[in-house]
């Protein structure tokens, strides 16, 4: 009798084996991946109430920190009533209802949440970008009560920026006002210089040549007109363009101080967004898919600027 | 006027064979459903055809899948290698390397693997039990002649495409690993790719390489066993039979890999 081949002899074990290995295999995997993403920790549940504005900011997803790590997520925006977080009340009225953000964080690092701890919110790209969570430790604190933690708001860059802008705009049209009242022809320091004119025009006619201790009386009003022209515009400069200067240049100074301590993050986010993207731009130019077409535009635009400009006709 | 009668009577047949090859298929996907969760429907004879089909379809496509996943993870590394020395942000690579490869690529490939060596044997075998009649025999036994034949095949079908696609994307991530950290491991960490993987695995990539699995592995079983039917009296129609059951596969492949990733994305 002629035996089987070894592959149908063990039919059944090969076949078994081969799925063990598939099953086995994927198992790796997803304990691997659950590993990693911390599928298999328990998650504690936490509450942040909100205020109108953080209500606002924070959606459902974003991100928690603690230490600089990613511990968790907003799993929803509820609303509580009591101490109970309903997914939306009966009750609309504002004093029973309170906006709350559900938190879901996982690992070790909830152990250093306890009393005291804040959460506070920020927001990416200095303020301009998505919210975030970011909690404060407390190590060997009490619980928290009811497992709520405080809020506080970050002050927002960019109001900051616009409450200081404002006054400095401000400033700046009144100076510009006055500068512009001192410039009307009916203005004091109009009427001095006119004035001024005309005496210098007066004594060119006559011809009288002014020396020293000369006590002519119109050199005499003259120069009285000169100076209560002068002291007009001293007046003018130092008690009102002066005070509304140094406004601006200390309304500047601070904007300056927030820009250099605030915006600096996300000037360099965008400059760092640019500089990704400029690499991204110069890669996909030099990818197969796209080489061709960029070396076609290429040309063109070395053909335009090799052809001689026509000249304009005379 | 004969010409048109003609025109339309080809267009009207093309639509109804089209419906009914459609139709066919959707209703042998819900009878092996159906069948298979009876116990009455696991007899011997059917448990031994599904372990032979899954020997057929994937311990013995095992090597040369694994032959694929090799080469194919090379293809990828010089890929890759080229797009980190222009951008120089590995970052960016692996999010599009797990949607593309794992999750797209691997399946697919699977799926080619074993249609090119199932499909034109479960025709051979199917067409051969329909011209010696031995189907009209179950038949007249009383017996469930799809439950017997076909369901078999297209579980076995599903279980080996899931499983090379599982050794296919496993070898793949491996292998990638290892032509980074031989020819260039100045360029990615693969300490930092593996986790990076990982980190972005999600349950729906999971979800989709096991629907897909079922889904092709069903449907070519179901299609082939609809082509085999169409066989009358002469075995020289086979060839042309296996032919259009490959296209037929390969097309069903293709619209099932489009509409599980559009309906994922969809409710993701």
């Amino acid at each position: 009798m002629v035996e089987k081949p070894f592959q149908l002899r063990y039919l059944n074990s090969i076949a078994a084996a081969f799925l063990l290995c598939a099953v086995f295999l994927l198992a790796l995997v997803i304990f691997l991946t659950g590993r990693e993403q911390g599928w298999f920790e328990k998650s504690k549940v936490f509450y942040v109430d909100l205020t109108p504005k953080a209500a606002d900011v924070i959606r459902a997803g974003a991100d928690v920190f603690l230490l600089g790590n990613r511990i968790g997520t907003v799993k929803r925006i509820g609303f509580r009533k009591g101490k109970n977080v309903v997914p939306f009340p009966s009750v609309l009225r504002s004093d029973a209802i309170q906006p709350t953000a559900v938190l879901y964080l996982k690992g070790n690092y909830v152990r250093l949440i306890g009393q005291g701890s804040v959460a506070t919110l920020r927001q990416s790209l200095g303020g301009f970008g998505s919210g975030f969570f970011d909690l404060t430790v407390r190590i060997n604190s009490d619980l928290l009560v009811d497992n709520t933690i405080p809020l506080e708001l970050e002050p927002s860059a960019k109001e900051e920026f616009a409450e200081i802008v404002k006054p400095a705009i401000a400033a700046a049209e009144q100076a510009l006002t006055r500068i512009s009242a001192l410039a009307a022809e009916d203005s004091e320091l109009s009427r001095g210089v006119a004035s001024f004119a005309s005496v210098t025009k007066g004594l060119e006619e006559s011809g009288v040549f002014v020396a020293q201790g000369t006590e002519a009386p119109e050199f005499r009003q003259m120069i009285e007109k000169i100076r209560a022209a002068a002291g007009s515009i001293d007046d003018v400069v130092t008690k009102r363009i002066g005070p509304a200067v140094d406004h601006i240049g200390g309304t500047a100074k601070s904007a300056d101080s927030l820009i250099s301590k605030d915006l600096r993050g996300a000037l360099q986010d965008v400059r760092k967004a640019m500089a990704d993207l400029d690499i991204d731009l110069a890669a996909a130019q030099h990818h197969w898919l796209l080489r061709s077409q960029v070396k076609q535009v290429q040309e063109e635009r070395a053909r335009k600027l090799a052809e001689p400009t026509p000249r304009p006709r005379r | 006027m004969k010409a048109v009668t003609y025109i339309w009577k080809g267009v009207g047949s093309w639509f109804v064979l089209f419906i009914e090859r459609k139709l066919y298929v959707v209703g042998a996907l819900l009878e092996c459903g159906l069948t298979a969760i009876r116990p009455s429907s696991w007899s011997p004879p059917v448990r031994n055809c599904l372990t032979h089909q899954i020997l057929v379809s994937g311990v013995r496509a095992l090597p040369f899948t694994l032959l694929i996943a090799v080469s194919f993870s090379f293809a990828v590394y010089l890929h890759c290698n080229l797009w980190l020395t222009l951008t120089g942000k590995p970052e960016w690579l692996v999010p599009a390397l797990r949607a593309s490869l794992l999750r797209e690529a691997g399946p697919l490939l699977a799926t080619f693997v074993v249609m090119c060596i199932s499909v034109p044997a479960i025709m051979a075998e199917m067409v051969n039990i329909q011209l010696n009649g031995e189907l009209a025999q179950l038949q007249a036994k009383g017996q469930n002649t799809f439950g017997l034949v076909v369901m078999p095949r297209m579980i076995g079908l599903s279980i080996a495409i899931f499983c090379l696609s599982i050794f296919l994307n496993v070898t793949v991530f491996l292998c990638l690993e290892a032509w980074f950290l031989f020819f260039s491991p100045e360029i990615l960490n693969i300490v930092n790719v593996f986790h990076s993987f990982m980190m972005g695995l999600k349950p729906a990539d999971f979800l989709s390489v096991f629907l897909r699995a079922v889904i092709i592995g069903n449907m070519i079983g179901a299609i082939c066993a609809n082509e085999a039917r169409n066989v009358r009296a002469v075995s020289t129609e086979a060839p042309t039979l296996v032919g259009r059951a490959m296209l037929r596969c390969l097309w069903a492949a293709v619209s099932v890999t489009f509409i599980v990733s559009i309906a994922l994305r969809v409710s993701a």
